[in-house]
C-alpha cells in the first residue's frame, strides 16, 4: 500500500500488506467485539481490515498518534522509556494504543468484557513479533519537505540594543496611546517595521540603525 | 485561560502561534527558544512526525519577573497540516492570546484565509468569540522576493486593525515583537473592563488567594495519602499544574503540566470522535510507573502518580471520591475570581512593559 505524502513513516509491499491484514484480523478475531488498525507515527492509517461505521478514523488516528507523541515525551519527564496509552469510557469501553517497532501504532479499539491484559498477551506474544516483522520490511518514504530551520543574523550590539529599545517604546504608546497609532500613523509604523525587517534580515545594519532614529523621532513628535 | 496565584505570586498565560501549514509557527518558537537567554526559557519540547512537521503541538515556556511577580508564558505552536485539524483545536483550549502566523507569499493567500477561518471555527466550537480574544497578526517570510504588499496583506488579514508585525522566522527578524505584543495583551485582559464577561467558560482567568492555594493542597495531601499514590497533580487543560502533593519524580512541573493537559484534552476529544460520551479517563503505565487521571471539572483533571504495583481499585476509588469536593471548591474560586481580579490592574498595567521588555537582557 502506497501512501504518497512527505511525511508518512513507510510504504508496505503486497506481502507486506497482506501480511499485515492477516495479523490484524488475528487481533480482532481473538477478542471479541473489537477493532484494530495499524497508523505510523504521524497519524495516517496503514490500514485497517473493517471500518467501524459512523466514526472518522482518520481524526481519531491524528488524535491518537498525538497523544503517543506526548505519552512518549511524559515517559522521558517522569525517566521511564516509554508508556502504553488506555483510554477508559465507562466499564465496558477502552481504546489501546500500543507501539509497533519505531515506527508504527496498534490502536485497538476494545468493547464489552475484552480485558486489557488478554490483549498485551497477545502484543506480547507471536502477534507482536508478526507486526514489528511487517513494520520493519517496509520502505522508508521520501521525504520531500524540508523541516524549519533557524538561521538567526545578528547585528551589532548597538544595532540591537536600538531595536529593542525601539521596540519597548511603542510598546509604551500601544499600551497608553493605542488611539495615535491607528489611521495613518498605524500604515507609517507598519512601513517603518518593514523596512526594519528588511534592512535586519540582509544584514544592512547603517540602514536598520537610520530607520530606528528615524522612526524614534517622528513616533515622539506625534 | 490565565491563572493568578497570590501565594506564590504568580501569573501564567498560555500564547498560540495559529496558521497555515509551513508558514512559521514552528520557526518563530525555534528562534525565541535560541534568542532568550537560558533563565528566562524552559525546555523547548516539540512534537513532531518523524519527518519534523509539527505533529501535536510545539512548546516553549518563557518567564521573566518584576516587582516580586513571576510572569510565566506557555508558547504553543499549533499543528499547521489539515490533516491535524482536530488536534489544533484543543492547542487552542485556554489561549489568552494567539499570534496569527501568515505566509506572505502570494500563492498562499488562499491557505491562509482557511487557516483563519479554522481558527474562527474552532474557537466557536470552545465557547470562544474570535473577535474577543487578544491577537495579534505576523506576516512571515517577508525576505523572499515577490511576496504580496503589506497594504494588501494588511487588507485581506486584518480587518481589525490588530497589531501586525512584518517578520522574517528564519533570521529571527520581528518574532519577539509579536510574541511581546501578544503576552502584553494577554496580561491587559485583566483589567480590561468586560473582557472577562466576553470570555467563553475556558477563556476566563481564575485567581486563587493563598487561602484557595492552602485549602487545595490539604486536599491533594489527603488524596495522595488515601489512596497510596506517590503523588497528586491538579492540573488546567490551558495552562498546567495548578497544584500538586507528594513525590512526583520530575522537578520540570512545566513541561509534565503541559504534557498531561494535552494527553487529556486529546484522549477525550477522541473518544467522543468514537462517539462515546462515557470518557472516564486516561492510564499510562510503563515499566516503574502508572499515571491515572479523572476529570474534575470542564476545565481541569486529577492525575494520580503511583507505583506499577499500587493498589488499582484504591486508586480509582480515591479519584472518584475526591475530585467532587475538588470540583466544588474550584466552582467558588471560579465565582469569586471576577472579583478578585481589579486588584491586579494597576500593578500589570504598570509592570507588564517591564517584565517583557526584560525578557531579553542576560
Amino acid at each position: 500500500m502506497a501512501i504518497g505524502d512527505a511525511n508518512i513513516g513507510f510504504t508496505l509491499t503486497p506481502e507486506g500488506r497482506t501480511r499485515l491484514i492477516r495479523a490484524l484480523d488475528a487481533v480482532t478475531q481473538s477478542i471479541p467485539q473489537s477493532a484494530a488498525l495499524l497508523i505510523d507515527l504521524a497519524g495516517r492509517i496503514v490500514d485497517v481490515p473493517k471500518r467501524p461505521p459512523g466514526v472518522n478514523l482518520e481524526a481519531i488516528s491524528a488524535l491518537a498518534a498525538g497523544c503517543h507523541a506526548s505519552t512518549t515525551e511524559l515517559a522521558v519527564t517522569m525517566g521511564e522509556k516509554s508508556y502504553a496509552l488506555l483510554f477508559e469510557h465507562g466499564d465496558d469501553r477502552q481504546v489501546y494504543v500500543w507501539p509497533v517497532g519505531t515506527r508504527a501504532l496498534l490502536v485497538v479499539l476494545l468493547k464489552g468484557s475484552a480485558s486489557v491484559e488478554q490483549l498485551e498477551t497477545h502484543m506480547e506474544g507471536k502477534l507482536g513479533v508478526e507486526l514489528d516483522a511487517v513494520v520493519k520490511d517496509a520502505r522508508e518514504p521520501m521525504k520531500s519537505v524540508p523541516p524549519p530551520r533557524i538561521e538567526p543574523a545578528e547585528g551589532p550590539s548597538l544595532i540591537e540594543e536600538k531595536v529593542r529599545n525601539l521596540n519597548a517604546f511603542i510598546m509604551d504608546i500601544q499600551a497608553n496611546k493605542p488611539a495615535s497609532l491607528s489611521g495613518e500613523s498605524g500604515k507609517r509604523l507598519l512601513k517603518a517595521r518593514e523596512e526594519l525587517v528588511q534592512a535586519m534580515s540582509h544584514g544592512f545594519w547603517d540602514k536598520a540603525s537610520a530607520i530606528c532614529d528615524e522612526t524614534r523621532k517622528w513616533l515622539s513628535a506625534d | 485561560m490565565a491563572i493568578i496565584h497570590e501565594a506564590t505570586k504568580e501569573v501564567i498565560c498560555k500564547v498560540v502561534y495559529h496558521g497555515t501549514g509551513k508558514c512559521g509557527k514552528t520557526t518563530s518558537l525555534m528562534y525565541m527558544d535560541y534568542h532568550l537567554p537560558k533563565i528566562h526559557r524552559g525546555k523547548f519540547v516539540s512534537l513532531e512526525t518523524p519527518t519534523e512537521r509539527t505533529l501535536f503541538f510545539d512548546l516553549l515556556p518563557v518567564k521573566t519577573e518584576v516587582g516580586g511577580w513571576k510572569f510565566r508564558f506557555l508558547l504553543y505552536a499549533t499543528p499547521g497540516q489539515e490533516y491535524y485539524q482536530a488536534s489544533r483545536k484543543l492547542i487552542l483550549k485556554g489561549a489568552d492570546s494567539i499570534v496569527f502566523v501568515v505566509d506572505s507569499q502570494r500563492e498562499r493567500a488562499q491557505d491562509n484565509w482557511e487557516a483563519y477561518e479554522l481558527l474562527d471555527k474552532n474557537l466557536r466550537d470552545l465557547g470562544q468569540r474570535v473577535e474577543a480574544l487578544p491577537m495579534v497578526v505576523q506576516y512571515n517570510k517577508r525576505d523572499i522576493s515577490g511576496v504580496m504588499p503589506m497594504d494588501d496583506l494588511e487588507r485581506r488579514f486584518n480587518p481589525r486593525n490588530l497589531f501586525s508585525y512584518p517578520s522574517v522566522a528564519r533570521t529571527g527578524q520581528g518574532v519577539v515583537e509579536a510574541f511581546l505584543s501578544a503576552a502584553r495583551m494577554s496580561m491587559s485582559r485583566f483589567w480590561t473592563k468586560d473582557s472577562q464577561a466576553n470570555m467563553g467558560e475556558m477563556f476566563r482567568t481564575s485567581v486563587f488567594t493563598e487561602d484557595d492555594t492552602e485549602h487545595l493542597k490539604k486536599l491533594m495531601a489527603r488524596l495522595v495519602h488515601e489512596s497510596g499514590a506517590n503523588g497528586a497533580l491538579l492540573v488546567d487543560e490551558g495552562t498546567g499544574v495548578i497544584s500538586s502533593s507528594g513525590d512526583i519524580s520530575t522537578t520540570d512541573q512545566e513541561t509534565l503540566g503541559a504534557l498531561l493537559a494535552t494527553n487529556f484534552a486529546a484522549a477525550q476529544e477522541l473518544s467522543s470522535g468514537l462517539g462515546s460520551t462515557g470518557f472516564t479517563g486516561l492510564m499510562q503505565r510503563g515499566a516503574l510507573w502508572l499515571m491515572r487521571a479523572a476529570r474534575v471539572d470542564q476545565r481541569r483533571f486529577l492525575v494520580l502518580v503511583c507505583k506499577r504495583s499500587a493498589n488499582r481499585r484504591a486508586i480509582r476509588d480515591s479519584i472518584t471520591y475526591f475530585r467532587g469536593p475538588i470540583a466544588e471548591y474550584l466552582k467558588q474560586v471560579d465565582l469569586l475570581s471576577p472579583s478578585r481580579l481589579p486588584r491586579f490592574g494597576e500593578l500589570f498595567s504598570h509592570s507588564g512593559n517591564i517584565a517583557l521588555a526584560g525578557l531579553e537582557k542576560p
